[in-house]
């Protein structure tokens, strides 16, 4: 059962939630509304039990913007009547990396999951998908140690779309390896998923999708 | 290959005429026909169970040395049951399974992985059929069909999920039993590891167990066709469905003529047909109707 929420920290190039989910902060777009903590976790605890789902989600925008937000709703998760669901927490690791207080406070939740979602394989392909400087992308692989330390369950996701040659893949094993050995087998692959507002943004930033989809793969 | 062996005796003028790329696609595509010549297996091994949440452990004791990360030792082998537990079924099964996990693709390029990972689907064959098992897992946003297991299965065990997976289009399972069997010599098992395909591949000759049936989760599924310009330049496309839904079907319809905007787009003509159950682009010269037609053949 997934909950969406608006704003990110991150302008990537691919992300299939649309500009205004993305760039919104202050309003929730037009037949939403913002939901307290209790809200959230009260929804999601009922629709999931309706729906028979096996697992909890907040996803679009980047669910750590709001860290108290965030922490609240695992708390009224943990007060909830049973079953007491996996909650998975999908984020792009920046705040996380950036706060290891913040990692050590979620490691409290047993029923937690993280996603960490790395934007490249490298400082320099994080900064060309996300228009974030090349140095914040240390905090995505600071976010996966955070985790490990406080002994959170996670795993790292990377769009293959985005992963050029086998240079870039050897870049990728080298990073996580670096954190822990294990990591690369947990490594989940995401696919570009061409939603009309993403083709109508990958048009505007001038990236021929079809190309990195495609022709290019052919052997050009 | 032996899809190429195939084309070699009667359809490589078919497929010259369309370029080097395209018959390097298409020679993958054909690697299909390999699954309709496997020695199904009797039990003569160990037990393996997979509960669950992660696809890459069974690729990891499949491939052992041919695992993407080089850590990996071998622990599945001719003769072993394979258990699996709480999956999902589909019949749409990927062009190239388990190439994500096998060394070829980390030693060489992930771009021939977004060429080669497409879905596809199989009438029955001989009482069998091709499904795929894949794992329910929300957290990953929008699970890829592409990464499925193949496992053939016999009539019996196809019909207790098939009006599920006629209405959603994937069946969720609480357990699944088959039996590891070896690929016939004639396809090349060196060939298939390399290429990133298993060369054991798991075969169900019982029923299967369904658990909450109607329930299935969302996944991602790929529609596709290779296309030709009139200046005779070969186009790839796809477009993406989902499966597990109710509405499944309308997504599958919708990817269609998705397909057909764009190949109508590019003044150009289908060549390829992605779907044996339905056939969607009657006028394409190459479909897996014609390519099995062509395995029956040589094959079998």
């Amino acid at each position: 059962m997934t909950g969406d929420l608006i704003g990110c920290n991150l302008r990537c190039k691919f992300c299939w939630a649309d500009n205004d989910i993305r760039n919104r902060i202050q309003k929730p777009p037009a037949g939403a509304v913002f939901h307290s903590p209790k809200s959230v976790a009260f929804i999601l605890h009922n629709k999931a039990k309706e729906k028979q789902s096996k697992y909890l989600r907040i996803s679009q925008g980047e669910p750590t913007l709001s860290k108290n937000h965030v922490l609240s709703i695992l708390e009224e998760l943990n007060r909830s009547s049973k079953p007491k669901y996996p909650f998975i927490l999908e984020t792009n690791g920046i705040i996380l990396g950036n706060d290891r207080d913040f990692a050590k406070k979620l490691s409290d939740f047993k029923n937690l999951h993280i996603r960490i979602s790395l934007k490249g394989v490298n400082s320099k392909k994080f900064s060309y998908l996300t228009g974030a400087r090349e140095e914040f992308y240390d905090l995505q692989l600071k976010a996966m140690s955070n985790c490990l330390n406080n002994g959170i369950s996670f795993h790292p996701a990377i769009m293959i779309d985005f992963i050029d040659d086998a240079h870039e893949m050897a870049d990728l094993k080298t990073n996580l390896e670096a954190i822990s050995p294990q990591l690369i087998d947990k490594l989940e692959f995401e696919r570009l998923i061409l939603y009309p507002w993403v083709r109508d943004r990958l048009r505007k930033l001038n990236i021929e999708y079809e190309a990195i989809l495609n022709k290019k793969s052919e052997g050009e | 290959m032996a899809g190429t062996s195939i084309i070699a005796k009667e359809g490589f003028n078919l497929i010259k005429s369309y370029g080097p790329k395209l018959y390097n696609i298409m020679n993958d595509y054909l690697g299909l026909s390999t699954y309709f010549s496997i020695k199904c297996a009797r039990f003569t091994g160990n037990a393996k169970e997979y509960d669950g949440k992660d696809l890459a452990l069974y690729w990891r004791d499949l491939f052992g040395d041919y695992y993407a990360f080089y850590q990996a030792k071998k622990a599945l082998h001719q003769g072993d049951k394979v258990v699996f537990r709480d999956i999902m079924l589909t019949n749409w099964i990927p062009l190239s399974p388990g190439l994500y996990y096998s060394r070829y693709m980390w030693e060489n390029s992930p771009k021939e992985a977004r060429t080669l990972f497409r879905d596809v689907r199989f009438n029955e064959h001989d009482g069998k059929r091709i499904l795929s098992i894949h794992y329910p897992r929300e957290y990953e946003a929008h699970w890829d069909l592409s990464k499925g297991i193949p496992v053939v299965v016999n009539k019996k065990a196809y019909e207790s999920i098939q009006d599920i997976i006629n209405q959603y289009g994937a069946a969720h399972v609480e357990e699944f039993n088959a039996i590891l069997g070896q690929m016939s010599d004639q396809v090349g098992g060196n060939l298939d590891l390399v290429r990133g395909y298993p060369n054991l591949i798991l075969t169900c000759e019982g029923k299967l167990c369904l658990n909450k049936p109607g329930t299935p989760d969302p996944m991602l599924g790929t529609a596709w066709n290779i296309c030709q310009t009139e200046e005779k330049k070969e186009e790839a496309l796809w477009y993406r469905f989902w499966v597990g839904t109710e509405e499944h079907e309308y997504y599958l319809k919708d990817a269609n003529a998705k397909l057909v905007d764009m190949i109508n787009d590019l003044k150009s003509r289908a060549c390829c047909d992605f779907d044996e159950e339905i056939v969607r682009f009657p006028r394409a010269p190459i479909g897996p109707n014609k390519i099995m037609q062509f395995c029956k053949k040589y094959l079998t």
